[in-house]
C-alpha cells in the first residue's frame, strides 16, 4: 500500500513542478511590499522603460585605446541588432537624425514656455528680428571663431536652446575620464521578467564578442554591462546554480557525516531517498501554493536536508539498539517509532513553528521560505515514520547493483572530462568554493567521527557528577552573554545595497565602475515620483516641486543646502492647457513675412539654403500649431522609436500614466532613518503627495523595520516554544532550563557575531527566531530522554543521533554559505553558528541541569 | 545651447589658431622625424615666442563662396596667444594660458572660456597642439612627410575618432628652416581652412599682450558656464 501512495504523490508532485513552479529573481520581491519605498521602485520599474535599458561602460586599460573611435564603432554595430530599439553614446543631438528629430521635442517644450519666455520666443520670430540675428551670425562667423557655426548649424533662429534650457540631461561625450565612455541601449524586451532578461543578455553576450572581433584599430576596451536586466539576468542563473550546488553540497556534506557516525551505507541511501522524497514534495507544495518560487526560497532543499536527517537518526539509532539486542525488524520499528514518535512531533512542530513565524515578516520571499520548510518539516517527520522503513527495507537484487556501478564509473568518467576541460576556466570563487567545502566536509566527518566515540560517555558524566560539567559551562556560556550584553564592541549591521547583490557579482562590479565615473562624489541619488489624474495636474505638480526642491540647492540660494542637485521632468511634463494658450498667441505671428524674410536673408548673406531646411520646417510647425494643428497632449509620439531623445523623455515621464520621476542627490549619502526623514520632510509639498525611493533610501527605512521584525519574530518563537514544551513536558523547571539553554546559545550567538564581525543584513536578521526554533529540538530530546524509566540507558541510545541531528543540520545551513545569494549565504552562516551553539549548549548546559534537576527529584538510587 | 557643441566649436576655434605653431614640429621619416624634433624642441626652447601675419580662406557648408581673412598672430610657448583678424568683421582672440577670450568690437560682444575645466576641450587641445612641445605628435596623428618644392610638405591624419570630429586632415608646408608657410585643414562636413603665414618671426619673447579685459559696456557670455 505505501508503494501505491508513493506512486501516487510522486506523480502529482511532478505534474505540479513541471506545470506550475517559476523562479523569480526580483530583488524586490524580497523586500517588505507594504513600505511605500518599495512600492515606489516596482512602479519605476513598471513604468519607466528604463528597466529594459542596458547601461553600458566602455573603460580602456591604456591610452592606447581610440575609445572614440571605437564608441563610434560599438554604438553603430549595436544600432544593427534587431533585439536593440535605440541607442545613446553622445548627445541626442549629435546620434544619427538627432537634428531631424530636435524638432519634435523642441517645438512642444516651446508652447510651453512661461509667458515671459514666450515673449521673447514671439519677439524672436518677427522677420526684422530673424534679419538682424542671421546678419549678426553670418558677421560673426566671418570672424572665424566662437560659436557662430554651432549656433547657425543648430539653431538659426535662436528659439531651440531657449526652450530645451529646462533638460538636463549628462553629456555622455564629455565624461570627465578619457578612457570611459557610456553608452545606453534599450532593448527590444516583451517583459522584465527573468527568462527576457537572459535571453537579452545571452544576446548581449554574443554581441560583444563580435563586436570585438570586427574591431581592427588597436586594443579594444573592456566592455562593463549592467542595469535590471542585467542583474536579473545573473541572479536567475546564479539562483539554480545554487539551488544545485546547496543542495548537492548538503546531501553530501549529510551522507558524510552520516558515514561517519554509523559506517552503514544501507540505512544512508535509505536516509537519501527518504530526504530526496521530502525535498519533491516540499517543492511540490510551493508549486501548489505559490507558483513563483523567489530567490531564498530556493534554499529550501538544503535546510530541509539539515533538518529532516535529524528524525531519520534519532529514529535509526533507536532501531539499532533494539535489533542489537535481539528484537525482530517489526518489533525493533515499533519500539522506535513508540518511543521517538511523540517527540519527532513536537520537534517538527516546534521547527514548523519557527519557520511559520517567517509569515510575519512581511516579505513574500521570507513567507514563502517559512511556509515551504515548515511544510517539508511536518512532510519529514511523517515520511521518515514512514516511508523511510520501507526504503530501509529495500534491498536492490545484484544486477542492478551493477547497474549502478556502472552508471556511477560513467558518471566519474564524465566528471573527470568535465574537470579537464573546465579547469583552466575555474574563477577564484570556484577554487574558493572548492577549498571551503573540501575544509567543511573534512571537519564535519572528523567531528562526527571523533565525537561519536566521545559523546556516549557524556551521560555517565552528567548524572554522576553534574556539576563538574555545569559549573564551567554555565560560567562561560554565561561570561558569553554577558560580552553579547555589554556595550563591547558591536555587532554591524550591514545595509549598504551590495548586501543584497551575489558574491562576485559582475552586473554589480560594472555598476560600481560605471558610477565611480559618472558619479564620482558616490552620493546615490533618489527617486522622487508624483503620480497625478492628468497632464495638466502633473505639470503643475512638477512646476511646484522644481521651485520649492530648487530653494534647497546651492544653486536656488540655500545656505546650507540640504540638496547638491535636482533633475525633476518639469521641463517635459507639458502643460496642455498652456501650450494650447501659447499657440493661440502664435496667431499673433506672420509666418509668411517671417520665412519669406528667414528666405532672403539667407540669400542675401549668401548661405547656402539648403543647411537651413531644418529651421525652415520648424517655422513651418510653428505655423501649423498656430492653427491649432497640433496634438498638445500627445506630441511625444511624433518621436520615432529608434530616437535617443527617449532616453531623456523616459527617464522622466511615464508614457502610459501621468507619472513623472525626479532624481534628487542629496547633500550627503542616506544612511539612516533620521536622514531618510529629515529629506521626505525637506521635499515634503503641500497638496501633493511625493513617493521617495532609491536603494540607500530604501534600506534606511528598512534597517530599523528588519531590527523590530527580528525582535517580535523571536519573542513570539519564544512564546511558542514556551507553549509546545508545556504541551510536551508539562513541567516548569525543565522548560525553564531548555529556554534559559537557548538564551545561553542566543547570547553565545551574539557574542561570536560580535567576534568575528560577521555582518547582519536585511536577511538574516530573521535567523534568530529560527535558532531558538530548531535549536530547542536537542534539548527536547534530552529532556523526554531524562524522563525515561532508565535515563542513563536512554540517554546514551540518544546523544549520537542528537549529536549527528545537531552536527547535520550545522551542516545543511551551513552549506548555504556556498551559496552566491547573499540572503540565502547569511541566513546559512548565522543559523549554523546559531544552531552549533545550541547543539553544544545542549550537550554541555542543559544535560547536566537536567540530571541535577533530576537528582533533587528523584531520591538517590532509585530509578 | 547644448554644452557639447559650444564645447567642440571652441576647442576647434583654438586649435585652428595653434595649428601653425604645430605644424613646425612635423618630421619627414622615421630618423629625420626624431633628428627634427629634437632640433625643434632645442628651438623652442632657444625661441619660445612666435609672431606672424596671416591670411586665411575659409570654406564652409553654411556658405555657398569661402570667406577671406588676414591679421596677426602672437605665441608664446606654451600656452598664450593672441590672434587679430581684421578687416570689416574684426575679432580679438587671446589666452593666456587659464582664459580664452574673444572679443567681437563690432558687437561689443565677448566669450569667455576657463581653460582646464572641461576634459575633452582640454584634451582636444592637447591633441591637436601636440606639437607644440614636439613630444606627442605621434600619439595623436599618423604622420606623412614628403618633399615638395625646397621645403617639406606633411600630412597630418588624427589617429582617434575624437580629433577626427574636429579635423579630418592637416597639411602643412614648411620651408626647409622648418617655418610654417601654408596649413590646410580638412574639417567635418567638407569645411576646409587654408592659411598662408608671412613674416614669421621666432623670438625669445614678444611683446604682445596675452592679458584681456574686456570694454565696460561689453556683453559677456560664458559658454561653458562658470
Amino acid at each position: 500500500m505505501l508503494w501505491g501512495i508513493l506512486c501516487v504523490l510522486l506523480a502529482a508532485a511532478a505534474v505540479l513542478i513541471f506545470t506550475r513552479t517559476r523562479l523569480s529573481s526580483d530583488v524586490l520581491d524580497m523586500l517588505p511590499g507594504h513600505f511605500e519605498s518599495v512600492q515606489i521602485y516596482k512602479l519605476a520599474d513598471r513604468e519607466f522603460s528604463s528597466a529594459r535599458d542596458l547601461v553600458i561602460g566602455l573603460l580602456a586599460p591604456s591610452d592606447e585605446v581610440d575609445m572614440d573611435g571605437f564608441t563610434e564603432h560599438f554604438a553603430s554595430a549595436l544600432r544593427k541588432e534587431p533585439w536593440v530599439v535605440r541607442v545613446m553614446d553622445q548627445s541626442p543631438l549629435e546620434a544619427p537624425g538627432g537634428l531631424a528629430e530636435l524638432r519634435a521635442v523642441a517645438l512642444p517644450l516651446m508652447l510651453n514656455q512661461s509667458d515671459e519666455d514666450f515673449a521673447k520666443l514671439l519677439a524672436t520670430l518677427q522677420p526684422d528680428a530673424i534679419t538682424a540675428r542671421l546678419g549678426k551670425l553670418r558677421a560673426k562667423l566671418e570672424s572665424g571663431v566662437g560659436l557662430s557655426q554651432a549656433e547657425l548649424e543648430y539653431d538659426p533662429l535662436g528659439i531651440v536652446f531657449p526652450a530645451l534650457k529646462g533638460l538636463r540631461s549628462a553629456n555622455l561625450s564629455a565624461a570627465s575620464d578619457p578612457r570611459f565612455r557610456l553608452v545606453m541601449a534599450h532593448c527590444n524586451q516583451p517583459d522584465i521578467n527573468e527568462h527576457a532578461c537572459r535571453e537579452i543578455m545571452r544576446k548581449f553576450e554574443d554581441f560583444k564578442v563580435r563586436v570585438r572581433a570586427e574591431w581592427r584599430d588597436g586594443p579594444a576596451p573592456e566592455i562593463l554591462c549592467t542595469g535590471r536586466t542585467a542583474y536579473v539576468a545573473e541572479m536567475a542563473s546564479k539562483m539554480k546554480s545554487d539551488i544545485n550546488s546547496t543542495l548537492a553540497s548538503s546531501l553530501v556534506l549529510v551522507a558524510l557525516t552520516f558515514y561517519a557516525g554509523f559506517r552503514k551505507w544501507k540505512p544512508l541511501r535509505a536516509i537519501m531517498d527518504s530526504l530526496l522524497l521530502c525535498c519533491v514534495l516540499a517543492v511540490a507544495c510551493g508549486a501548489a501554493l505559490y507558483g513563483e518560487l523567489n530567490m531564498i526560497t530556493i534554499g529550501l532543499c538544503s535546510i530541509l536536508v539539515g533538518l529532516g536527517v535529524d528524525f531519520a537518526m534519532i529514529l535509526y539509532a533507536r532501531f539499532l539498539n533494539e535489533t542489537s539486542e535481539g528484537r525482530t525488524r517489526e518489533q525493533a520499528i515499533a519500539t522506535a517509532l513508540r518511543m521517538h514518535g511523540r517527540g519527532i512531533w513536537f520537534g517538527s512542530f516546534t521547527t514548523a513553528a519557527a519557520f511559520f513565524c517567517l509569515l510575519g515578516s512581511g516579505s513574500l520571499g521570507y513567507e514563502q521560505l517559512g511556509v515551504l520548510i515548515a511544510c517539508g518539516i511536518l512532510l519529514a517527520a511523517a515520511v521518515m515514520m514512514t516511508f523511510f522503513w520501507l526504503f530501509l527495507g529495500i534491498t536492490l537484487p545484484r544486477w542492478l547493483w551493477k547497474i549502478v556501478l556502472v552508471v556511477l564509473a560513467c558518471a566519474a568518467v564524465v566528471s573527470v572530462w568535465f574537470i579537464a576541460t573546465t579547469i583552466r576556466t575555474w574563477d577564484a570563487g570556484t577554487w574558493r568554493n572548492i577549498g571551503w567545502s573540501a575544509i567543511i566536509t573534512f571537519f564535519a566527518m572528523a567531528i562526527a567521527h571523533y565525537l561519536c566515540k566521545w559523546i556516549p560517555l557524556l551521560p555517565a558524566l552528567a548524572l554522576s557528577r553534574p556539576w563538574k560539567l555545569l559549573g564551567p559551562s554555565a560560567a562561560g556560556l554565561i561570561a558569553l552573554a554577558i560580552f553579547a550584553l555589554a556595550p563591547v564592541g558591536r555587532i554591524i549591521f550591514d545595509l549598504n545595497p551590495k548586501s543584497l547583490e551575489p558574491r562576485n557579482s559582475i552586473a554589480g562590479h560594472a555598476l560600481r565602475t560605471i558610477m565611480a565615473h559618472v558619479n564620482p562624489d558616490g552620493i546615490e541619488s533618489v527617486m522622487a515620483v508624483i503620480r497625478a489624474p492628468d497632464a495638466e495636474s502633473l505639470s503643475a505638480a512638477w512646476q511646484k516641486a522644481q521651485t520649492a526642491w530648487t530653494k534647497l540647492t546651492p544653486d536656488g540660494g540655500a545656505h546650507e543646502p540640504l540638496l547638491k542637485s535636482i533633475a525633476t521632468p518639469a521641463g517635459l511634463a507639458t502643460s496642455p492647457a498652456r501650450m494650447k494658450a501659447n499657440a493661440t498667441k502664435l496667431a499673433a505671428v506672420d509666418f509668411t513675412k517671417a520665412t519669406a524674410a528667414f528666405d532672403s536673408t539667407l540669400a542675401a548673406s549668401d548661405f547656402s539654403p539648403e543647411q537651413f531646411s531644418a529651421a525652415r520646417g520648424l517655422l513651418a510647425a510653428l505655423a501649423d500649431a498656430a492653427q491649432g494643428r497640433m496634438n498638445v497632449t500627445e506630441w511625444k509620439r511624433n518621436l520615432p522609436e529608434t530616437s535617443a531623445w527617449w532616453f531623456l523623455i523616459d527617464g522622466f515621464l511615464s508614457r502610459e500614466n501621468p507619472i513623472g520621476i525626479a532624481r534628487i542627490k542629496p547633500a550627503a549619502n542616506i544612511e539612516t532613518e533620521t536622514q531618510a526623514a529629515a529629506l521626505r520632510s525637506a521635499l515634503d509639498l503641500p497638496g501633493i503627495k511625493v513617493g521617495l525611493s532609491g536603494w540607500g533610501y530604501t534600506l534606511a527605512e528598512l534597517g530599523p523595520w528588519s531590527q523590530w521584525k527580528m525582535v517580535q519574530l523571536t519573542a513570539l518563537m519564544v512564546g511558542l516554544n514556551i507553549i509546545i514544551l508545556t504541551f510536551l513536558l508539562r513541567s516548569l523547571k525543565p522548560i525553564i532550563i531548555l529556554m534559559l539553554g537557548l538564551a545561553l546559545a542566543v547570547g553565545a550567538l551574539v557574542a561570536t557575531l560580535k567576534f568575528t564581525g560577521i555582518a547582519l543584513n536585511l536577511f538574516n536578521v530573521l535567523a534568530f527566531p529560527l535558532v531558538l526554533g530548531v535549536g530547542v529540538d536537542y534539548g527536547i530530546y534530552i529532556a523526554v530522554a531524562m524522563r525515561a524509566a532508565e535515563p542513563l540507558r536512554e540517554l546514551r541510545t540518544v546523544m549520537k543521533p542528537v549529536l549527528l541531528s545537531g552536527h547535520t543540520c550545522v551542516v545543511g545551513f551551513g552549506s548555504l554559505a556556498l551559496a552566491q545569494n547573499p540572503a540565502l549565504r547569511g541566513l546559512g552562516i548565522v543559523c549554523s553558528i546559531g544552531i552549533a551553539w545550541c547543539v553544544l549548549a545542549t550537550f554541555i548546559f542543559i544535560l547536566p541541569a537536567c540530571a541535577l534537576l533530576s537528582r533533587r527529584t528523584v531520591p538517590h538510587g532509585a530509578t | 545651447m547644448s554644452r557639447f557643441f559650444k564645447i567642440r566649436s571652441a576647442a576647434l576655434a583654438f586649435a585652428l589658431i595653434l595649428l601653425p605653431c604645430t605644424a613646425r614640429a612635423q618630421q619627414l621619416s622615421a630618423d629625420d622625424e626624431k633628428t627634427l624634433l629634437t632640433k625643434l624642441r632645442e628651438q623652442r626652447v632657444q625661441f619660445p615666442a612666435l609672431t606672424a601675419e596671416f591670411a586665411e580662406e575659409r570654406t564652409t557648408h553654411l556658405l555657398n563662396k569661402p570667406i577671406h581673412g588676414s591679421g596677426t598672430i602672437a605665441f608664446h610657448a606654451p600656452g598664450k596667444f593672441r590672434r587679430e583678424l581684421k578687416g570689416s568683421s574684426p575679432s580679438l582672440t587671446i589666452s593666456n594660458g587659464t582664459d580664452l577670450w574673444i572679443y567681437y568690437p563690432n558687437f561689443s560682444e565677448a566669450e569667455h572660456y576657463t581653460l582646464g575645466k572641461k576634459q575633452f576641450f582640454d584634451d582636444s587641445i592637447a591633441a591637436l597642439t601636440a606639437g607644440l612641445n614636439f613630444q606627442d605628435v605621434e600619439k595623436f596623428f599618423r604622420i606623412a612627410p614628403s618633399r615638395e618644392g625646397g621645403g617639406f610638405r606633411i600630412v597630418l591624419t588624427p589617429k582617434s575618432a575624437g580629433v577626427r570630429r574636429l579635423l579630418s586632415s592637416l597639411t602643412v608646408w614648411m620651408n626647409a628652416d622648418g617655418v610654417v608657410e601654408r596649413t590646410d585643414a580638412a574639417l567635418p562636413k567638407g569645411d576646409r581652412i587654408v592659411t598662408t603665414y608671412r613674416n614669421v618671426r621666432m623670438q625669445k619673447s614678444v611683446e604682445a599682450k596675452f592679458d584681456f579685459t574686456p570694454p565696460a559696456n561689453a556683453h559677456i557670455s560664458t559658454p561653458l558656464g562658470e
